[in-house]
């Protein structure tokens, strides 16, 4: 797919999120097709107490498919040397795989180059990253920092940090009665003293697509900058940096069937290059004196040490694998099992399920007066996995008047009949345990 | 510290302890549940995590023998089905027990009472109100004999 194709299927597909979530029916044959790829995630065919694994807890963390898998061990079994260093052959090949994967991310999210692509554990690292380097070099009394109500804990955690170190003060943009962002608010709240808007891209919790094109272009009206939590997103629907003209945008690979330990920040060039190093050490210099150090070029800056090599390079296989499947399709299949599913919950007796129509699959309830935590271990007890708790983003749900409530999120080798299961257990759920 | 090690699962279904007749109807209809108004220890354990808050009351009475037994125990708080239903169901099984009987309890004792295997991740709710007691009773004897 190329970029432009990239790029106006994103603005699409936006409009699609906004408008509808039935976007194709729920037996499309791409969709179908989409389910069909779970023979290639080797655990989904697992046993959980004794009943085949439904595993819905995707906005936790993905599956992996074998190829994958298979990529992360093929680099220790056939490139592994350290990278950047050595000048024998099996040094430079590795150098040129990790190499190669900065430059894959750059065209998955169509950033304007390799250099904008520094890798880091994950989402949380990034949003760090960001907050002690850029924040507390450009922030002080008096700015303000714009977060909103859906915010995940670690974007909001070290926004704290920052406001406490620099005497910034930290603003929010409420949501809606069903759980959209308040647009209103947000434009009410960015006056010229907000320096930086962090915002998710898709709730974690709500599964609310915000549009970030239209808050990223609001924001830059007042000179502030925008940070993208797409955490949710990258594994659900086309990302395009420049058609968001997005600042600085973050997710980790855990969470778009790549493996742990790697995660991705995207940053501006001239924002890069800008900031002061979040940590020091090899690799991410020049030339060291006794008494000082020049930093290395982009992304090396910030990668300090010897960096995940084998999981960037399956970070690489996962978007290839990703972008083999198409993310139109994904979000296609996804879209059907949200028109599937989202009925079906409303109906099941005693639930309420949180969030807006609109949409991706993520799907946050609670039961009457039953604990989350007792739902999901009912669930599990018929091998179902779904989380229960606050899902890390407590500020949201004391918001909504909740300190829990649980939550199935689907991935891309879920179907109709595994939301089918959980419908079940969950109207079983109601007669035991209320 | 309590015994936290996984206990044997002789005997107990791996699945369904929330299927369990009785543990709901510990949890829907609680055994002993309010405060007493003459408790020798009132002990309150919490777990923030999931929200669960387990408050016990205990009346205490040293027998001939010099050896304090637990005359009635009580409880008041909110939380999961679990450790509301470990609660009620401790209140009743405590009764008539001497203290030192008490602190040999540990999660094995739980799980008997509720009638399955605890997955790791539930271990916590059922010993909350165990937990209560016990540290309530340290603290107690600590006044007692301090």
């Amino acid at each position: 797919m190329n970029r432009d194709a990239l790029s106006s299927s994103a603005k699409g597909l936006a409009r699609v999120a906004a408008r509808d979530t039935s976007a194709s029916p729920p037996h499309d044959k791409r969709a179908a097709d989409v389910a069909g790829l779970r023979a290639q995630f080797p655990i989904l065919s697992r046993n959980m107490r004794g009943q085949p694994l439904v595993y819905l807890d995707n906005a936790s963390t993905t599956q992996k498919p074998q190829r994958v898998i298979d990529a992360e061990a093929q680099l220790y079994e056939t490139l592994n040397a350290n990278v950047h260093r050595g000048v024998y052959e099996l040094s430079e090949q590795a150098t040129e795989a990790y190499v190669a994967a900065h430059e894959a991310v750059a065209r998955f999210i169509n950033a304007r180059s390799a250099e904008e692509i520094v890798f880091v554990r994950n989402a949380t690292e990034a949003i760090n990253l960001v907050a002690s380097s850029w924040g507390v070099e450009h922030l002080k009394r008096g700015d303000q920092i714009l977060l909103t109500a859906m915010e995940h804990h670690s974007n909001i955690v070290p926004w704290q940090e920052v406001a406490r170190r620099t005497g910034a003060e930290l603003r929010w943009v409420e949501c809606t009665a069903d759980g959209r962002l308040d647009l209103d608010d947000l434009h009410s709240k960015l006056t010229d003293r907000v320096r930086l808007v962090a915002v998710t891209h898709v709730s974690n919790v709500l599964g609310t697509v915000n549009p970030i094109a239209e808050i990223i272009r609001e924001a830059h009206q007042v000179g502030a900058r925008v940070l993208v939590d797409a955490a949710q997103s990258i594994s659900r629907l086309p990302i395009d940096v420049q058609a968001f003209d997005a600042d600085f945008l973050v997710f980790s690979g855990h969470k778009m069937y790549g493996p742990t330990g790697i995660g991705v920040l995207f940053g501006r060039r001239e924002l890069l290059e800008a900031m002061p190093p979040y940590i020091r050490g090899g690799d991410m210099v020049k030339t060291v004196t006794r008494e000082q150090a020049t930093w290395n070029d982009l992304p090396w800056k910030f990668e300090a040490g010897t960096p995940n090599i084998a999981g960037g390079v399956a970070l690489e296989e996962t978007i290839r694998f990703l972008s083999e499947i198409g993310m139109e399709r994904l979000w296609a299949h996804e879209q059907a099992l949200v028109a599937h599913a989202l009925p079906r919950l409303r109906n099941v007796p005693g639930l309420t399920v949180l969030g807006p129509q609109a949409r991706v699959g993520i799907f946050s309830f609670t039961m009457n007066s039953i604990h989350s935590h007792d739902l999901a271990s009912f669930l599990d007890e018929r091998g179902i996995a779904v989380r229960g708790g606050h899902h890390c983003a407590q500020p949201l749900l004391t918001s909504l008047g909740l300190t829990e409530c649980a939550r199935a999120s689907v991935g891309l080798y879920n179907t109709a009949e595994d939301l089918n299961r959980l419908v079940s257990a969950l109207e079983e759920a109601h007669r035991l345990l209320r | 510290m309590m015994n936290e090690k996984p206990s044997s699962t002789a005997g107990f279904q791996p699945v369904g302890l929330l299927a369990r007749a009785e543990l709901l109807e510990h949890a829907k209809h609680p055994r002993n549940r309010g405060a007493l108004e003459t408790a020798d220890m009132v002990s309150e354990e919490a777990n923030p995590l999931c929200g669960d808050v387990v408050t016990v009351y205990a009346a205490l009475d040293s027998g001939a023998d010099h050896r304090s037994r637990i005359t009635r125990l009580s409880f008041t708080g909110h939380g999961c089905l679990i450790s509301q239903a470990a609660a009620s169901m401790l209140t009743e099984y405590v009764v008539g027990k001497s203290v030192e009987e008490f602190l040999r309890m540990g999660r094995g004792d739980m799980e008997r009472l509720l009638g399955g295997v605890l997955s790791p991740s539930r271990v916590k709710c059922a010993m909350l109100p165990l937990l209560a007691v016990r540290n309530g009773l340290a603290r107690f004897s600590h006044a007692v004999h301090p």
